[in-house]
């Protein structure tokens, strides 16, 4: 099965390293730009002060971890449709970088949360809690990846728990908004008002994070289908 | 105030510090791993693919 | 014999097992008793704050025996191996996915009606017509739980892991199933004015109807023996 495809999957190995290289640059002027940008360029919040910065990069890490689970969800269906490896490999890449962005958004949004709402923990805040949700169903992802043995069954299931798991997000969203109308909420973070500067602070943050994200996705794809493709070489080379 | 400004992009900075080097210690375990694949095949007086360029 | 006849053939041979033994069925039974018992220590069943609770408490003594229940449904199938003689028959390996979820979902229903007699006279909560809408929101969030259990307890059967691997599964997924049939049932059972009860319901229709069609469509992945 995968010496069929082993040249193309070279081709990708190498496609995918070469965007990482590629990517890595403008990920990191991006990056310096949206520090500059979150920190002078930006005007302080009036009510909020200083601490609204976190803002920036919490947006950008939150964005982009949903276009990564998105990533998971279109690279899993085309997994269970083309049966290639690269796809899967793609998925689980997209799932690693999305968890990490994920963690970041919600340890920043807590961080964030204790000076403005004087608590760790926003549970008024139906995004936050939709992130939580996010962060332990893409966690899970990962768990069951690790417990399954090498093979396609374990690339299938993963697929399956991938497009699943996205297609929940609309649903979670609902109930968690309805859960929390009937509390009462105090202040809730749509109450900020956004001035151009602001704005465009939050623009460069989020493509920030949109490079950092393709660059690492690349990087863990390729080196993923490099570790594959070792250990196909290593049962060749020992089974002669 | 600014202290937790300056935890939340320290969080931000260790998270994506932890995780590259993740990456690269999987990406040095996987060099070593392809070497000694290497040496096993000149060893059976073989040349591995990455030899003849 | 149609789609249907087949489903129920199913689903029946599964039921029939299991009233045959009749012995998992009362242990899952009794877990489900064991958590109520355990939450009326924990709690001091008299004090109002824990009346407000006892919806959660209630739902929390039906998902984790349920979370067994499906951990059990395919892990017979794979020990005798019978699960491979229903693959290798000409059936459409979605058939297959509603007669275990069809057989789940009915075990499931008979625990959880049992489980909340149980808990209504554990609680004192007197019998009345809300009750109705308790048997409603169980029917529902029961359909989803067996849902998705199916599909994830067939993926997990074969695994050294399984037994704790499928609640963490299981549970993100359905959180919104939980959320909504605590806040549910807390409307229904606390005689507060039903404010907010056909969101609820609405939510719980909306993750049945999904997860049914999804899990419908992807069951064949999780099958195939490989």
């Amino acid at each position: 099965m995968w010496s069929k495809n082993l040249d193309s999957d070279r081709q990708a190995i190498r496609r995918y390293t070469a965007w990482a290289g590629r990517l890595l640059a403008p990920a990191y002027v991006l990056g310096a730009l949206a520090l500059y940008a979150a920190f002078l360029y930006a005007p302080t919040e009036r009510v909020m002060g200083d601490v609204q910065r976190i803002f920036y990069f919490h947006v950008g890490s939150a964005w982009n971890a949903f276009l990564a689970f998105l990533v998971v969800f279109l690279a899993s269906i085309a997994y269970l449709k083309t049966g290639r490896i690269k796809w899967d490999q793609l998925a689980v890449a997209s799932t690693e970088v999305g968890v990490v962005f994920t963690t970041i958004t919600l340890v920043t949004g807590s961080i964030w949360a204790k000076p403005i709402w004087f608590t760790w923990w926003p549970w008024g805040d139906p995004r936050v809690t939709t992130t939580l949700v996010l962060w332990l169903m893409y966690v899970s992802y990962l768990i069951l990846r690790s417990s399954l043995p090498e093979g396609d069954q374990k690339y299938k299931f993963c697929a399956v728990l991938g497009i699943v798991g996205f297609i929940n997000v609309p649903i979670v969203w609902m109930s968690i908004r309805w859960w929390r109308t009937h509390h009462p909420v105090v202040i809730t973070s749509s109450g900020m008002n956004l001035e151009a500067r602001m704005v465009h602070a939050l623009f460069i943050s989020v493509f920030a994070f949109a490079a950092l994200y393709a660059a690492l996705l690349c990087l863990r794809t390729s080196m993923r289908l490099q570790e594959r493709l070792t250990q196909e070489m290593e049962v060749e080379v020992m089974a002669k | 105030m600014i202290g937790y400004l300056f935890a939340a992009y320290m969080v931000i900075w260790t998270l994506l510090f932890v995780y590259l080097l993740h990456i690269t210690r999987t990406q040095r375990r996987l060099g070593r791993r392809l070497e000694s694949l290497a040496a096993e095949i000149r060893d059976r007086g073989g040349s591995p693919p990455g030899s003849r360029s | 014999m149609g789609g249907l006849g087949l489903i129920w053939t199913l689903a029946e041979k599964d039921l029939r097992i299991e009233l045959r033994s009749r012995q998992a069925f009362f242990t899952t039974l009794f877990f489900s008793f064991l958590i109520l018992m355990v939450f009326n220590f924990a709690f001091d069943p008299a004090s109002p704050a824990t009346r407000k609770a006892a919806p959660g408490i209630l739902w929390v003594a039906l998902i984790f025996p349920g979370v067994i229940q499906l951990n059990r449904s395919f892990q017979s199938e794979r020990e005798e191996g019978t699960l491979l003689g229903v693959l290798l028959s000409p059936m459409d390996r979605g058939l297959i996915f509603f007669g275990k979820f069809l057989a789940n979902w009915i075990f499931l229903l008979v625990v959880d009606l049992l489980t909340l007699v149980i808990f209504m006279t554990v609680y004192n909560f007197p019998l009345s017509s809300a009750t109705l809408w308790m048997l409603l929101l169980i029917l529902l969030s029961s359909l989803g739980f067996s849902a998705v259990g199916t599909l994830f307890g067939a993926m997990v059967s074969n695994l050294r892991t399984r037994e704790v691997l499928l609640p963490i599964l299981l549970f993100p997924i359905v959180i919104p199933v939980i959320l909504a049939a605590v806040n549910g049932s807390t409307e229904v059972l606390l005689g507060e004015k039903f404010r907010f009860l056909f969101q609820w319901i609405k939510i719980l229709v909306a993750f049945d109807v999904i997860f049914l069609a999804a899990s419908y469509l992807v069951f064949e992945y999780v099958v195939e023996e490989s």
